[in-house]
Order: C-alpha cells, then sequence, then structure tokens
C-alpha cells in the first residue's frame, strides 16, 4: 500500500467539480484508492462519498492506493491534488 | 463505411481501450462491457456514421450496426488489442430481425460486397464513360487509349473474386492473405490459359465427332488433352472464367475458414507458422477448383439447357423470365449458360431474342429501381451511391447498382425484378430481337435497328421501338414498384432510420422513450423534479464535468423558482457549506447530486439559504435549500441546476425521461437496481 498526505490549497476544498475529476480519474487505476480526513475514509471512486468528507482548505487528507498498479496510482494521485487541490 | 476508422471512433468515446473490459458481438452489435459506463458518451457514438444506435442496459453497453459487424468487430479488436471472440447468439435481437431468410442471405452477400462498393461504383463509372464514348465514336476500341482505360475500369471486375475475398477472410474469420491467395489462384492467367486450351480441344473434338476426326482435321494437336485432372485423378472441371464471379470465392473462403480453424487447433506449434497456410492453400484451392467452382459450372449447364427447352417451346416468354431472373443469375454466375445462347443465335441467325431483349430490360429496370432509392431516401451517402449507381445501371453496367443498392435493401431487387418481367413480357409479345452485341443498357439500344441481313428478313424500325417502349415500361414499373416498397418497408420498420431522414428518427426516439416511460412499473426507481424549471439535457450544460456525465447520468433543470425540495425520501449525506451542493443517499437506492447553478461554489454562500444539514433524514418534497436567483445571475453564473444520479454505475438503468417544464410533482429520472 502507497499513501502520501497532502493539505489542501484550494479555497474551496474538494468541491463537486475536481471530486467527479478526481472519481473519474481514480477508477482509471486497478488499485483501491481512498480518501481519509480525520478517522472517515472515503473511496475516491465514488463521488458522493468523497465530496460527503466535506474537506475544507487547510485541511489535511491521507490518500492511500493499494494494489497492483499502487506505485503509479499513488503518484498520479499525488499529481493530481497538487495541480488541482 | 470505413470499419478501422469507425472502430477507432467507437473506442474513443467510449472512455477509451482501458475502460472496455471485454468486448463480443452478435449478429447486428458490438456488446460490450464497461468498467465504467457513465464514460462513454453515447451522443456522439450514435451519430457516428455506420451506428444505427446505442442501446444501455442489463450491464452491457451495445452499438446497434447491422449486418456487417463482424467487420467493425474485427476492427474493434485490432485497434483496442482486445481478446477477439465468435459472435454470440442473441435471442432478443434474433426476435428483432423481422427478415426472411432469403433477405438474409442477399443481404449476408450485400454486406461482403460493402467494403468494395467504392472500387466498383468508380470503376463502373469509367466503363459507362467509355461505352458512352464508343458510341459516340470518340474512343475506339484497339487503341492504346482504349487498351489502357479498359484496363483501369476492369480491373476491378475481373480480380473481383480477390477483392472479394478480402472481405470475406473479415466475414468468416480467417487471414486475409491467404484467402486473397486463393482468390488469385482463381484468376491466374496459367490456369485461365489451360482451361480456355482444354475447353478448345473438347469443342473440337465434339464438333469433329472423335477426338481422331479432330487430329485428323487438324483442329487439336497430338496429345491434346480434354480435361483436366489434378495428379492425374481429381478432375477439375473446366470452367469459362473465374474472373468476374462471385459466388465461388465467397464459398472457397468459407471453406478456407474451417481448415484453418482446424489447422490451428491440431498443428504442433513450432510449425504452425507455415503450415496452416500451407493446407488452407492447397486444401482449399483443391476444393473450389474440384467441387465448389464447377457447381456453378454444372448450373449454368442447367440453365443453358432449360433456356434452350423455353425458346423451343414458347419463344415469347423468354424475355420474361429472363427480365425476372437476370440479376440472380448475374450474381451466381449461372449466366454464362445464357450467354452462349446469344452469341450463337447472332452468329447463326443475325438475330437473338433469348438474351438481349430479356437482359436489357432487367439491367434498365435495376438501374430505374437505385434511382428510386435515391429519390427516396434522406440518407446524403445513400443518395450519392444510388443514383450514380443506378445511372451506370441504367447504361448497362449494373454490378454497382446491384450491390450497393438493391441487393442491400432487397425490395429494389424485388422492384426490378417486377420491371423486368413486364418490359420482357412486353419485348417478348412483340417479338423483338436485337441485330448486334453490347453491354445490355440504354447504350446498346442501336442494336435494336435493323441491318441489312435484318430488314430482309422483314424487320422494320418498328422492332426499335418497340424496343424503345419495353425499356421505358420496365423503367417505369420498376421505379414506382420501388418506390411505392421503399413506403411499405419505411412503414414496416425494417429500414434504417437514417434512410428516412433525422425528423423521423427524433419521431422513433420519441417513440421509444414512451416506450421506455410505459414499461417501468411504479416500484422502480422514481426521482422527481426538485426544482421548478426547463428540462434539459444533462449533456447540454457548460460544464464538461458534468455534461460528460463523469458525475453519473442525470438531467439538468433550469429553475425558474429559488426552491429545492428534495426529489425523494431519504438521508442528506452531503450538504456544501456553501449551500450550493446537497447529496442525498435515497431510500430507493439512488445517490442523487444537485448541484445549483454553475460554478456557483464560487459565491461562497452569499444567496444561499440551508434548511436542513448533514445527517438529517427528509422527506420526498421537503424543502431543502432556499437560493437566490438574481444574486447568482447578478455574478454572470448560469442558474442551470444539474440533478446527477452519482451511483450511475451500480444501477441498471438510469433513464431521464422527462422534457418540457416540470415541478416537484414530476418524476423526472426513472432507475432500476
Amino acid at each position: 500500500m502507497k499513501s502520501f498526505d497532502y493539505t489542501i490549497t484550494d479555497e474551496i476544498g474538494i468541491h463537486a467539480r475536481p471530486a467527479g475529476i478526481l472519481a473519474k480519474k481514480a477508477k482509471e487505476y486497478a488499485s483501491r484508492i481512498t480518501i481519509t480526513k480525520g478517522g472517515k475514509t472515503a473511496e475516491a471512486q465514488k463521488l458522493m462519498a468523497v465530496m460527503s468528507l466535506g474537506v475544507k482548505k487547510g485541511e489535511t487528507v491521507t490518500v492511500s492506493a493499494e494494489g497492483e498498479d499502487e506505485e503509479k496510482a499513488a503518484a498520479d494521485m499525488e499529481t493530481f491534488f497538487k495541480e488541482n487541490l | 463505411m470505413d470499419y478501422k476508422q469507425l472502430a477507432v471512433a467507437i473506442i474513443d468515446n467510449i472512455g477509451g481501450k482501458s475502460n472496455v473490459k471485454s468486448v463480443v458481438h452478435c449478429a447486428t452489435r458490438l456488446r460490450f462491457t464497461l468498467n465504467d459506463a457513465t464514460l462513454a458518451n453515447t451522443e456522439k457514438i450514435s451519430n457516428l456514421k455506420g451506428v444505427l444506435k446505442v442501446v444501455n442496459g442489463g450491464g452491457q453497453y451495445q452499438i446497434v450496426i447491422g449486418t456487417d459487424v463482424p467487420q467493425v468487430y474485427q476492427e474493434v479488436v485490432n485497434a483496442g488489442g482486445f481478446e477477439a471472440s465468435g459472435a454470440v447468439k442473441d435471442d432478443e435481437a434474433e426476435k428483432e430481425d423481422k427478415r426472411s431468410p432469403l433477405s438474409k442471405l442477399l443481404e449476408s452477400i450485400a454486406s461482403i460486397f460493402q467494403p468494395i462498393i467504392p472500387a466498383i461504383t468508380g470503376a463502373g463509372l469509367l466503363k459507362a464513360v467509355m461505352a458512352l464514348c464508343s458510341t459516340f465514336g470518340w474512343l475506339k476500341s484497339g487503341t492504346q487509349t482504349y487498351i489502357i482505360l479498359n484496363a483501369m475500369s476492369d480491373a476491378a471486375f475481373y480480380f473481383l473474386p480477390i477483392l472479394l475475398a478480402a472481405s470475406c477472410a473479415k466475414k468468416f474469420k480467417c487471414n486475409q492473405g491467404t484467402a486473397m491467395a486463393l482468390g488469385g489462384l482463381l484468376v491466374y492467367p496459367g490456369l485461365t490459359t489451360l482451361m480456355t486450351g482444354i475447353s478448345a480441344n473438347s469443342k473440337a473434338i465434339a464438333a469433329a465427332g472423335s477426338y481422331e476426326a479432330a487430329l485428323a482435321a487438324g483442329t487439336i494437336a497430338e496429345g491434346a488433352a480434354s480435361s483436366i485432372k489434378l495428379f492425374g485423378i481429381i478432375p477439375i472441371q473446366v470452367v469459362t472464367s473465374y474472373a468476374s464471379s462471385v459466388i465461388p470465392i465467397i464459398l472457397g473462403v468459407w471453406l478456407m475458414s474451417y481448415v484453418e480453424k482446424f489447422m490451428r487447433k491440431y498443428c504442433p506449434k513450432a510449425v504452425k507458422f507455415f503450415f496452416v497456410p500451407f493446407f488452407s492453400l492447397v486444401i482449399a484451392g483443391i476444393g473450389t477448383l474440384a467441387i465448389l467452382g464447377p457447381i456453378g459450372t454444372w448450373a449454368s449447364e442447367l440453365i443453358q439447357i432449360f433456356f434452350t427447352w423455353l425458346k423451343n417451346t414458347a419463344p415469347w416468354i423468354v424475355p420474361t423470365v429472363v427480365g425476372i431472373f437476370s440479376p440472380l443469375l448475374v450474381m451466381t454466375g449461372t449466366h454464362y449458360g445464357l450467354i452462349p445462347i446469344g452469341t450463337n443465335n447472332l452468329t447463326t441467325a443475325g438475330h437473338d431474342a433469348v438474351v438481349g431483349p430479356g437482359m436489357l430490360v432487367s439491367n434498365t429496370a435495376q438501374g430505374a429501381a437505385g434511382l428510386a432509392v435515391a429519390v427516396r431516401s434522406k440518407n446524403p451517402d445513400t443518395k450519392q451511391l444510388a443514383s450514380s449507381a443506378g445511372l451506370t445501371g441504367i447504361l448497362g453496367i449494373t454490378e454497382p447498382v446491384l450491390y450497393g443498392v438493391n441487393l442491400k435493401y432487397t425490395f429494389p431487387l424485388y422492384a426490378a425484378m417486377i420491371g423486368g418481367g413486364v418490359g420482357g413480357l412486353f419485348l417478348g409479345l412483340m417479338g423483338v430481337e436485337r441485330f448486334g452485341a453490347g453491354s445490355p443498357g440504354l447504350l446498346v439500344l442501336p442494336v435494336y435497328l435493323p441491318t441489312a441481313e435484318a430488314a430482309a428478313l422483314g424487320y422494320t424500325m418498328s422492332n426499335f421501338v418497340y424496343a424503345v417502349i419495353g425499356v421505358a415500361i420496365a423503367m417505369l414499373v420498376s421505379f414506382i414498384a420501388c418506390w411505392i416498397m421503399f413506403g411499405i418497408w419505411a412503414k414496416k420498420g425494417k429500414l434504417d432510420p437514417k434512410e428516412l431522414g433525422k425528423i423521423e428518427v427524433k419521431e422513433e426516439v420519441k417513440e421509444e422513450v414512451k416506450e421506455a416511460a410505459k414499461e417501468v412499473t411504479e416500484t422502480d426507481g422514481v426521482i422527481y423534479a426538485p426544482v421548478e424549471g426547463e428540462v434539459s439535457a444533462l449533456t447540454s450544460v457548460s460544464d464538461e464535468v458534468f455534461s460528460s456525465l463523469t458525475m453519473g447520468n442525470g438531467i439538468a433543470i433550469n429553475p425558474v423558482k429559488g426552491e429545492v425540495k428534495a426529489p425523494v425520501d431519504g438521508v442528506i449525506t452531503t450538504f456544501f457549506p456553501t449551500g450550493h451542493a446537497i447529496g442525498i443517499q435515497g431510500d430507493n437506492g439512488a445517490e442523487i447530486l444537485i448541484h445549483v447553478g454553475m460554478d456557483t461554489v464560487s459565491l461562497n454562500g452569499e444567496g444561499f439559504e440551508p434548511l436542513v444539514k448533514e445527517g438529517d433524514r427528509v422527506k420526498k418534497g421537503q424543502l431543502l435549500l432556499k437560493f437566490d436567483m438574481d444574486v447568482i445571475k447578478a455574478h454572470n453564473l448560469s442558474v442551470v441546476t444539474p440533478v446527477v444520479v452519482t451511483n450511475t454505475d451500480d444501477l441498471k438503468v438510469v433513464n431521464p425521461i422527462s422534457s418540457g417544464s416540470v415541478t416537484e410533482k414530476d418524476a423526472i429520472i426513472r432507475f432500476e437496481v
């Protein structure tokens, strides 16, 4: 399992649009990708679950990838977060 | 249709090859199992050239192509690197298939011709132009120009077996190169020369009465053979020519596909690479030359016997019969049984009523049928093909119109047969004769003018006049019959919607939608409108994340009132602090996202008044949010509100079905878990 922490810099946090793209991107990988905030974990592929985490600016989330392509998945996810959130 | 282009376009719009779990095909559809069906751009795919419609349901993303789906499937498999599998049987498609076995056979042949139609059409047009130039004396046969142009126009037809073999290989799923080699065998010059020589020998022997007599008369050489035997024992039938033939190569490649499959299964891996094509070629080659090809020749001989008897019994009916069945004879190559009768008549008696008149009305009728299709069809591609093919058909070159139009839709063929029959009846009753040879079509009419010898026998200009009238009758009847049949076929739903034009396609789609709405029962999932306003397709909203259906399937509403009410009974799972988006877990299984306006997150809550909070249980119709439309509009933002089923992937069917204005009482989405 590979994971990384990330602090949200986007003013609005994880809102509908990035959540949607995130969910879509997460589906590209064989690995199971999750986002955890303060004890609550959501599957990255599930849009609603991600949005219900209510991640805001300044909050830190832990993103984990577990599976065949976890290296690539985690790396790509980190890039995604840096570029969009 | 460019199969490769279509395949690539499908894969691009279906979410890429990584989105395809597997793909199979049935008689008419590509059946994809996708990882994420929401990634597929259904609207784009259904508008692709070659796609009739898209059906998404039951866990399968189906793209309806038509009878040439095997060729498209092959390209899809190649382009996407998917595992290929054989065609699957599909009960529901079979039920939808209203065509008779005969129609299916004819359409199969038409689909084999599909990729070659452009070549035949172009070459056919050149042939027609050449014939026109010859008639006006601008082009003289035998000149270098003529020979070269003739080669250009005839190549596609002469080497038809090779062209067809390539297409058959895709349909019967065997190696294309080997199949084309088989086609090449059939038209190989050395083989043709051998057959011509043997044929001449046997004719000479028959004429002289015996081998010795012919030898004495000098018409054959010492040691001349009169039959062909492979390895000294296998008899190879001498055929007039395999050039331009159709049925032998189709049967040959079909046989080859079985040989290839068998050899692939049982050949040891080490030698598979060269043994499989070796055996394919040899076995299929012998099979075609010894059995399949000759079947056509025997049929031709039967045809010849039949028509000779008919001519002697009731000569007036011959043009009728020829007029009706000529297309079928040409397709099966059995017209070679008929043509010698005509040639013989011309050389011995100087006139012929057996072959010429019947084929004349048949060809012009076929051309007329093609033109009728061109006029009635609203599909621009069909109009182009049918009009050019119809025109060349009237001028006497029928392959493009026969294989590209009449066979494909089948009813024009029936119309042409009727027209040819009626025209032929007229010509037969009036005793019309032709006095020269030529490709039967409008351009050949001059040979119906009496020559000097014919005039001596009592033929007058009336012969020519009747010939013209006969052609006119055939064309008119065929055109009208085809016109009427187009309408009948359209009503019965047997026609491709594209032929009927866009407007009627919309009607069909509306019908389908109404049907879908009727079929769904009350117990299935229903989502009602959370806001009051005008409904529009989710795919049309300005935000790509929503319009690409990335979030899921759904609908968009342009609200007229600033109130959001619960669309279902359920629990609020998400209520954005900015108040502009609400996520509900419906008791009925749907996860619904209501996003008020586009980019409204930027308002940071200004103008939004949430009335419930996360975790609250709500009832359908309960007021969840109040928002100020003026505030949103003042910031130059759209108020269009997407309502998205975010767990579309987990549901069987998601159908946004409403159109027009809705209130909270109206259902906007129906779904099945």
